[in-house]
Parts: structure tokens; sequence; C-alpha cells
């Protein structure tokens, strides 16, 4: 059971620097200090360029810092294991692509219920769960289909089909309308907001105007360092 | 410690055998490659396996003891006296002088056998058609070299290195020993005396104990061997079925041996080609492994299904070649691969090559392949299975 008010998630100094050469390092983070309690629907905003992928990649555990910290409910994610990461990462935190990554030659139920696989669940039992979660999300009838036969729209569902499977704490959307229709975009935030109203915590990038109206928090992001932190519409 | 169920494995070598279909043209340039490399491995262990065991009946069914003359360490004949003396020792059931000899008929060597009549055809072989040897002149062939030589029974012909002697084909026979039925020709002593010139003289004798006897006979035959009083100039040779046997298995090694330098030399050529193609279509796997890891598979799981995608590729690998093996075999003789193991047969083998289709070369292959899979792909995927997925996807 998720109880609002609890730090869902914190960064300490915060840094992530890519070494391109020798010559010249790009800083993609800088000394980011956030702290997200849980239940809440955070915005981030910024520039191509920000460091707003970066940081979530960092948050989700796919990617370490270069130096500080990110605590996911008070533990250290440079101090778990392998196989802890990997188990958070399956278990806790879903993570929706701004470019999809999909595995383009699967159908869409194996790709929504790929999560699922190495856990011991029957094909039946894994399928039935990601059939759910796909009618909910309106593609019923595309369960058979590559993610190749479907519109942007359609494969943003699947992504976020995808990273729920597993039913997890904290979401993280980079991006998640940017690449899809207007109407398949409202349709995304308002999973988003149903997803929130459920108690999930949500870390979403984005412009539009109805994630702004929703979000509790906005952060601005500029050259790898938050320059503003504002309440959402909602907060 | 969470320890995986058995329907997570299960998952796991499902999904590895959908990955084979999806990666279809990986698969397909895989196996080729594994079948390339495996199956002359295989056919070679067959036909090795096949004139082994060939060759261990045609000893089993043969003499105890094959005594010969000796001089300088090299073989001469014995004269046919000496088949008196043999004879006489005790715990000889019976002594059949031989003479053995090779000509040419037409552009095949043979080996000519000549033996007493009443020892012609030997127990190991068959009359198809005719009859055994009544006249001389009359000969038995071997049903490849009559079916090659259109020497039916009734057929008269001459050898080269007598063409003023006619011989007349008495019978064909064939034998569990496919090579005898291509390379042998039997006719009696006498006419094989008269067209060797060896009056008087024989190769050797076949010396055969009688029951639980070969010991002690084997004693008796060194002591004459050792105090050289055998014969009345000659020093003898005496080689028991059992020293038959182990040069049988030493000129066998030492033809496999050779096979195997070709083969490892083969081989080593083939293994970076191999490791280049496993590693073929991997920039589309790359991906696919780091998003995995981003959904929260673990290294040791994604290890575990590209291992089952191996195991799986190394099976059919195997079966496929083994089932080529088989083809090549049995539809085309043994082409090019016989003539490692069987002197003198060309190319192209014109009798039935023998061969043995064991499971333990079958095992060998699996592990070959299973060898060349496992290295080729399991060192990428470990590597990009421990990696952050966020530099797997990128």
């Amino acid at each position: 059971m998720i109880s609002r008010g609890q730090p869902m998630i914190q960064t300490e100094a915060l840094t992530k620097i890519f070494r391109r050469s020798r010559a010249r390092d790009v800083v993609a983070l800088q000394n980011i200090e956030l702290s997200i309690d849980q239940g809440r629907y955070v915005l981030f905003q910024g520039p191509s360029g920000s460091g707003k992928t970066t940081l979530f990649t960092l948050l989700a555990g796919i990617a370490h810092p270069t130096r500080g910290c990110v605590l996911f409910q008070g533990e250290d994610l440079s101090r778990l294991s392998d196989v802890a990461l990997c188990r958070l990462r399956r278990d806790r935190v879903g993570f929706i692509f701004q470019d999809f990554q999909l595995f383009p030659r699967l159908t869409v139920l194996e790709n929504a219920s790929i999560a699922l696989l190495p856990l011991g669940l029957s094909r039946s039992v894994r399928f039935l769960k990601a059939t759910a979660l796909l009618e909910r999300l309106g593609l019923e009838d595309r369960l058979d289909h590559s993610p190749e036969e479907m519109s942007g729209g359609e494969r943003q569902r699947l992504a976020i089909a995808r990273a729920l499977v597993n039913d997890p704490e904290l979401i993280l959307a980079d991006e998640p309308t940017s690449n899809i229709d207007a109407d398949s975009a409202l349709r995304v935030a308002a999973l988003f907001r149903e997803l929130n109203e459920q108690g999930k915590t949500l870390l979403v990038t984005g412009h539009r105007d109805d994630l702004l109206r929703d979000a509790d928090e906005i952060y601005q992001l500029d050259r790898g360092e938050i320059v503003h932190r504002d309440r959402g519409g909602a907060g | 410690m969470n320890v995986p169920s058995l329907q997570s494995h299960w998952n796991l070598l499902r999904a590895a055998c959908g990955n084979l279909v999806r990666f279809l043209p990986r698969t397909l340039v895989v196996l080729l490659c594994l079948v390339a490399v495996i199956f002359p491995f295989v056919t070679a262990l067959t036909i090795s396996e096949g004139v082994q065991f060939q060759s261990a009946i045609s000893v089993l069914e043969g003499a105890d003891f094959y005594v010969t003359g000796n001089a300088a360490g090299s073989s001469i004949p014995l004269p046919m006296e000496d088949l008196e003396r043999l004879e006489a020792l005790e715990g000889v059931a019976r002594a059949v002088p031989r003479i053995v000899g090779r000509t040419y008929v037409a552009d095949r060597v043979i080996t000519l056998v000549g033996l007493p009549v009443d020892a012609t055809p030997p127990p190991a072989v068959g009359l198809n058609q005719g009859g055994p040897l009544r006249n001389s002149g009359d000969v038995l062939v071997g049903s490849s070299i009559s079916k090659t030589y259109d020497l039916e029974p009734g057929t008269d012909f001459r050898f080269p290195i007598k063409p003023r002697k006619t011989f007349h084909v008495a019978g064909v026979f064939s034998s569990d020993c496919t090579i005898w039925s291509s390379s042998v020709i039997f006719m009696s002593i006498e006419d094989a005396a008269d067209l060797f010139g060896m009056e008087e003289n024989v190769t050797d004798f076949l010396v055969y104990a009688e029951p639980d006897r070969a010991f002690e006979i084997d004693m008796r035959l060194q002591e004459e061997e050792k105090s050289r009083r055998f014969g009345p100039l000659t020093n003898i040779r005496v080689q028991s079925r059992q020293l038959v046997e182990r040069y049988l298995h030493r000129g066998f090694n030492m033809r496999m041996g050779i096979f195997t330098a070709f083969y490892t030399v083969a081989f080593a050529l083939a293994v970076p080609a191999l490791l280049i193609v496993s590693g073929f279509g991997w920039a589309d796997r790359r991906r696919e492994v780091g998003m995995l890891r981003v959904v929260g598979w673990q290294s040791s799981e994604i290890i575990e299904m590209v291992a089952w995608e191996n195991l799986v590729l190394s099976l059919m690998g195997a079966c496929i070649a083994f089932l080529a093996s088989f083809v090549w075999i049995r539809l085309l003789n043994g082409l090019f691969i016989a003539q490692f193991f069987i002197a003198e047969t060309g190319l192209v083998p014109d009798f039935p090559v023998p061969s043995r289709f064991l499971p333990l070369p079958l095992f060998f292959s699996f592990l070959l392949a299973l060898l060349l899979t496992m290295t080729g792909s399991l060192y990428n995927t470990w590597r990009l299975a421990t990696i952050a997925p966020a530099e797997a996807i990128r």
C-alpha cells in the first residue's frame, strides 16, 4: 500500500558526465537535488539537451551516475547488486521511452508481457494479465499485430502497457506525447491522471497543457541543472 | 535467495526457440556453418568405425596365428615343407598354407589369395553365384569386382603378369567385409604359386589352435621363433590374432590422426568464420538485450535464454550434420572422405563403403557445435547483459 507523503525518490548531488573524448567531457547533469514524494505527479520541462532523459535513466536505475546518488524509498541504487537492481526495475519501476523501444519482432501481446516471462508464470497467465491491460488501453483488437503495423499513438499505448504490466509504484515517461497525434496525447494524459489517482508516482517530461494542468510539481531543467521549480495545476 | 522455477526455465527455452525463428537469417547462417564444420568429422568417424569393425570381423574370423618368413625384418616366403612341422606342433588343429600377392586387373590393384582348394572360399565369405573351385585356373571373384569388370561365372580372363595363363570365373562371392568384395580374388594355392612364380613356397601359414590351446601354441611358436630352428634356412615371424588386432588399431589410429590433422587445420580456419557469423545480427540483439534489462530481466536470465538458443542450434546442427553424413555415405558412398581410411579407393569408391553410425559421434558433434556457438555468442551476451541498460540501447 502506497502512502502519500513519504519520499519515493531522492537524489543527492546527482551528476552525469559523458566522456566523448579525452579533450571534451559533456556534463549532462550537475548536482541535481530532488525529493519526490510517493503518489506525486511531477512534470519535467526543458529544452532539448537539458538532461531530462539522462535524469530519468538515472532515476530508473538503467544508467549509473558519475557522482552523487539516487535513493529509491531511502535505498541507494548504487549500493544495490545487479540482481536487486533488476528486481527493482521489474517490480517497482515502469519506464516509457520517447521512441517507444518496442521489440519489432514480437507481437503486441508478447511485447506487453515480456517483463513477466522470467517470472515463472505460465504463458496463459502472462497473456491474460497483459491482455487485460491492453484492453484497458484500447488495444484489444491489436494483440497479434506487430508494432510496425501500428500507429504512433498505438505504439505509445503499447509502451505504456509494457511499463505497467508489473503494476509498478513509480512510472517514468519520457516525452510520452511528443511522437503521437493530439487525440492519442489526450488519451495518454487521461491515463496518467487515472494512474496518479490510483496512487502511482508519475514522473513525466513534456510540454502539453493537460500534463501541466494535472501535475503536482513542475521542474525546469536547463544545461543539466534544475533552474526552476513550480507547483503545477494540481499542486 | 529466489530460485527460478521450472516454469521460468521453460519460458526462457520457449523464448529462445522463438528467437531462432525471429532471427531466421542468422539461425540459418549459423546452422549452415555448423553443418559445414561438423559434417566431415561425423562422416570420417562413421567410415573409420565401419572399416575398423569390418577389419575386426576379418581378424576374428581368421586364423589364431600367422606364420611368415623373416629376413632382416621383412616378410619373405616360407618353404611349403614347413607345413608338416607346424601341423606336428601339439595343440595345432590345422595349418593352412597361403599365398597372398597383389596385381592389377585393369586399373585396379587386386589382392590375390591362393588357398588349398578345400579351404576355399574361407568361412567369412559366401558364394552369391556359381560354385567353388574345381579345376586349375578357377577363381572366385568379389561381387564388386564382378560387377565392375563384368566377370560373371563362366567368364575367362587373364592377368597382365601372366598373360599366357587363362583363368576362369567359377563363382562370385560377397562378404560382410565389403572391402574384400572389391579387392580380393581367391584361387587355388597351386595357381597362385604358378602366377607369382613361387613353386614350393608360400607367403604365410594360417595356424588354427585347438580350443583353449592358443596360449600354449603361442609359447611354442615363440620358442621356435627365438631358436631360429623352424625352417632349414629361414627365420620365422609369428603374429597372433591379438597382435594383428593391435596392428590394425594402430594403423587406424594413424589414418585417423592424419585425417584429424587435416580436419584441425580446416576447423581452425572455420572457427573465426563461425565467430563472425555467430555475431551476425547482434546489432539488433544489442538493443533487445538492453530493453530486456530495462524491463527487469536479470543478466543470468538473458544468458540462460541465449544458452538455450545455442543448445537448440547445436542440437539441430549436430542432427543435420548426422543426416547429411548418412546421405553422403549411403547415397554418395563416402565420396572424397572414404579415401582417407581405405587405401586405393580413389575419390569415388566403387564398393559399398563400410560405415557404422554410433551415438558417440553424434554426441561429439553436438558438443563441438555447442562449443562453437557458445564461444561465438555467450561472451557477447555476457558483456551486453552486464553493462548498464542505457548503454546497450543507446
